[in-house]
């Protein structure tokens, strides 16, 4: 709550808790719904990006004053399975489709320089433009020594800005 | 043509696969004219605005409460648990 507080008096408008892994278990759900009341009453907008969740678990976060849920797609369906081994397209699509059922408003974008080609990334932007998400970020890969991403040659910034453009135009269009 | 696909976003119309493909493709003087047709989009439909989103990650945050903590305990019984920085780097690329 301190660092929503700074963020609050740092001008900051959304405030958003984030955790790793697969899906956030049930105990540490109920906890982060508690403390979403609470950055709400800083006069912040809460958003959680939690893993996989169900309509259910949305449902609570939403009563609890949650405005926004984040969960990227990351890339196109044919690319996903090259990139991710312990779940699938589909479940990130059943979380989203969740997340807009129950009200929340949603954010979802992905990554680029995974060694995906403009056929995906186009195909990402379709996706989300048919899933109707009011927020779409776009990540460059930091490649990392030691991840299986870590040889991958990083994309020049100057490269991000311009492969960024057509995937705004598109993505919004 | 980025003129005309731009006047077409911002008239409300959507771009097909093929135009997407032929934006990916612009190259040198062509970019100032897609950076330019990107800025007008974005002023049209989101303003000339920028929102700060702050992020906290709570699971992390808990880990390096215990992390911090065993670094304080146990070098006194003479062995040091904290992972050397590449070590570090190698467990968080695991994941939780």
């Amino acid at each position: 709550m301190q660092k929503a507080l700074e963020a609050k008096e740092g001008g900051v408008r959304r405030f958003c808790i984030v955790t790793s892994g697969r899906k956030t278990g049930p105990e540490e759900l109920r906890k982060i719904a508690s403390m979403v009341g609470k950055i709400r009453g800083l006069g912040l907008l809460p958003c959680a990006t939690l893993g996989l969740l169900e309509k259910d678990e949305l449902r609570l976060l939403r009563d609890s004053g949650l405005e926004r849920y984040h969960h990227n797609l990351e890339t196109s369906e044919r690319f996903f399975p090259l990139i991710c081994s312990t779940h699938t397209y589909g479940d990130k699509l059943k979380t989203i489709e969740a997340a807009k059922e129950v009200g929340l408003s949603v954010c979802s974008g992905g990554i680029f320089g995974l060694g995906e080609s403009w056929q995906d990334r186009i195909d990402m932007a379709l996706a989300l433009r048919e899933l109707n998400v009011d927020s779409v970020p776009v990540n460059f890969l930091i490649p990392v020594h030691g991840t299986p991403m870590g040889n991958t040659a990083p994309l020049p910034p100057l490269r991000g800005v311009k492969d960024h453009k057509p995937f705004s135009l598109h993505a919004s269009g | 043509m980025i003129a005309r696909l731009a006047a077409e976003v911002l008239s409300g119309e959507v771009l097909s696969a093929k135009e997407a493909f032929f934006l990916a493709s612009v190259e040198g003087a062509g970019l100032f004219g897609l950076f330019s047709a990107a800025g007008e989009i974005r002023e049209k439909f989101r303003r000339n605005r920028v929102d700060l989103c702050s992020i906290i990650n709570a699971k992390i945050r808990r880990m390096l409460r215990r992390l911090l903590l065993l670094c304080t305990i146990i070098p006194e019984q003479g062995r040091n648990p904290c992972p050397s920085p590449p070590e570090r780097e190698r467990n968080n690329a695991k994941g939780p």
